[in-house]
């Protein structure tokens, strides 16, 4: 008995290293890449300027880099599309919402407005960036607005 | 007079309260309806129905944990305006067409936007399959009916308005079946309404800039038990209603195969109802319907409905 517990102790001991090691490469990737393009070999962050919140307007600024060249802060780089479109789409409901506004800052920078949420639950902030009709990468941003909103 | 008229206000008015269900429309996003026609209940060969509404929405009831209600600083209401006609084109055949003027307000600490537009039509085919030859202590009068929604209005599905107040309709082409019954001994009336529903597969080209989407709602049903007291001292009824709806998870896809199926809907009606029979011409309904009395509930918004109907009805 004392050499299975000895043996399993032994066995936890050697495997925390690696999922310590493994747990903080991830963080400091998403770090790097919060929202990956792959395909465009992209990077985005989003920062909320007036969080999200139940049935009120919420804001946020979206920053694009390239992956290669890039950091979180800067360059900055126009997302590498014709068009990009930003939506939110509510899964357990199977619809999103009204348009979300998008002006562009500078280069990379680009401001969402008019974020409108219309009920509490889980969203997906949705992000393609598309030539025409066709997309050519997307990213979705998981979302979850269930406590009471803010004044 | 009022112990003659006793159980004819109580066939008469516990239906019109019927229609008020329609008022209470759960959701903005949603359109979780059930689908009560206004039915030629009584022995008349035509009506019309006005209803006016103002709903609120309170809260919300996720698909998972607990119902977070909205605080006094934003406000999220609908008016809704009916005009509804019946008439009978047989002995027991008849025909029925509704039409709403709905107004959608959406206000937060940063602005109020706000849209009315015309909402969905729906036409009605009923028939009185049971009728009430004699007196019977406890079989009801019974009609059965079919109903098609037109989706004239735009969904959320096609809203290009902050705060989504252009989306004042199903989006669906619908069509329900269903029966209501009605029994009324001296001062006390009873109805039971059920109906089952499908709503068509439609698409919506480049939905928020992406490519075609499909959805598919499909199946639903309702149900109301309504019971009703009325005075015998005065052509004035109290009524009280009960009505869960129930709506099957939507299957939403994209062209290039994306699938992504939501969840079911639940949300229970309850409304309490003060009726009044001015003639056997005329009468008017002032109601009260809250989702937050009875559940459980799941995946829906929750409101509140005060109602106003008046109607006109021609007797034979």
């Amino acid at each position: 008995m004392k050499k299975i517990a000895f043996l399993t102790s032994a066995w936890l001991a050697a495997l925390l290293p690696v999922t310590g090691f493994s747990f903080e490469a991830q963080q400091q990737k998403q770090a790097q890449c919060p929202i990956e393009f792959k395909k465009v070999g992209q990077c985005a962050s989003i920062e909320w300027r007036v969080a999200p919140k139940i049935d009120a307007y919420a804001e946020a600024t979206l920053k694009f880099w390239s992956k290669k060249n890039g950091s979180p802060t800067g360059p900055f780089e126009n997302p590498d599309c014709k068009q990009l479109a930003v939506s939110l789409w509510m899964p357990s409901m199977g619809h999103g919402t009204s348009p979300i506004r998008l002006t562009i800052r500078e280069t990379g920078i680009i401001d969402a407005t008019k974020i409108y949420f219309s009920m509490a639950g889980l969203w997906d902030l949705k992000i393609l960036l598309k030539n025409g009709n066709q997309v050519l990468d997307q990213a979705a941003v998981p979302l979850s607005l269930t406590g009471k909103h803010e004044n | 007079m009022s112990r003659f008229f006793g159980p004819i206000f109580g066939l008469l008015l516990s239906f019109v309260v019927l229609t008020h269900s329609n008022l209470a429309q759960a959701a903005a996003c949603c359109g979780g309806t059930s689908a009560a026609p206004g039915l030629l209940t009584g022995d008349d060969t035509h009506q019309l129905t006005f209803s006016a509404s103002s709903s609120s929405v309170i809260g919300d009831m996720p698909e998972q944990g607990w119902a977070v209600y909205r605080s006094s600083s934003t406000s999220e209401v609908t008016q809704s305006f009916r005009f509804e006609g019946a008439m009978l084109v047989s002995e027991s055949w008849q025909i029925g067409l509704a039409v709403p003027l709905i107004r959608k307000e959406f206000t937060s600490l940063r602005g109020s936007d706000s849209a009315t537009s015309l909402g969905d039509l729906s036409v009605t085919l009923a028939h009185e399959t049971w009728p009430e030859f004699g007196y019977s202590a406890w079989i009801p009068r019974g009609f059965t009916f079919l109903s098609v929604n037109a989706p004239i209005a735009a969904s959320i599905y096609e809203t290009t308005r902050p705060g989504a107040v252009d989306a004042i309709g199903s989006g669906f082409w619908r069509v329900s079946a269903g029966a209501l019954f009605l029994k009324s001994w001296n001062s006390w009336d009873v109805s039971l309404f059920g109906e089952t529903h499908y709503s068509f597969t439609r698409n919506f080209q480049g939905y928020f800039g992406a490519e075609r989407l499909w959805v598919s709602p499909g199946w639903g049903m309702s149900a109301v038990l309504g019971a009703g007291w009325s005075f015998a001292s005065a052509p004035v009824r109290l009524g009280a209603r009960f009505q869960p709806i129930l709506n099957q998870g939507r299957n939403t896809w994209y062209d290039s195969g994306t699938h992504t199926p939501s969840a079911s809907q639940l949300v229970w009606n309850s409304g309490l109802d003060l009726s009044w029979l001015a003639s056997p011409e005329w009468s008017a309904v002032a109601a009260y319907t809250d989702q937050t009395w009875l559940g459980p509930a799941k995946n829906t918004t929750l409101s509140r409905t005060f109602a106003f109907n008046l109607q006109r009805r021609w007797p034979r």
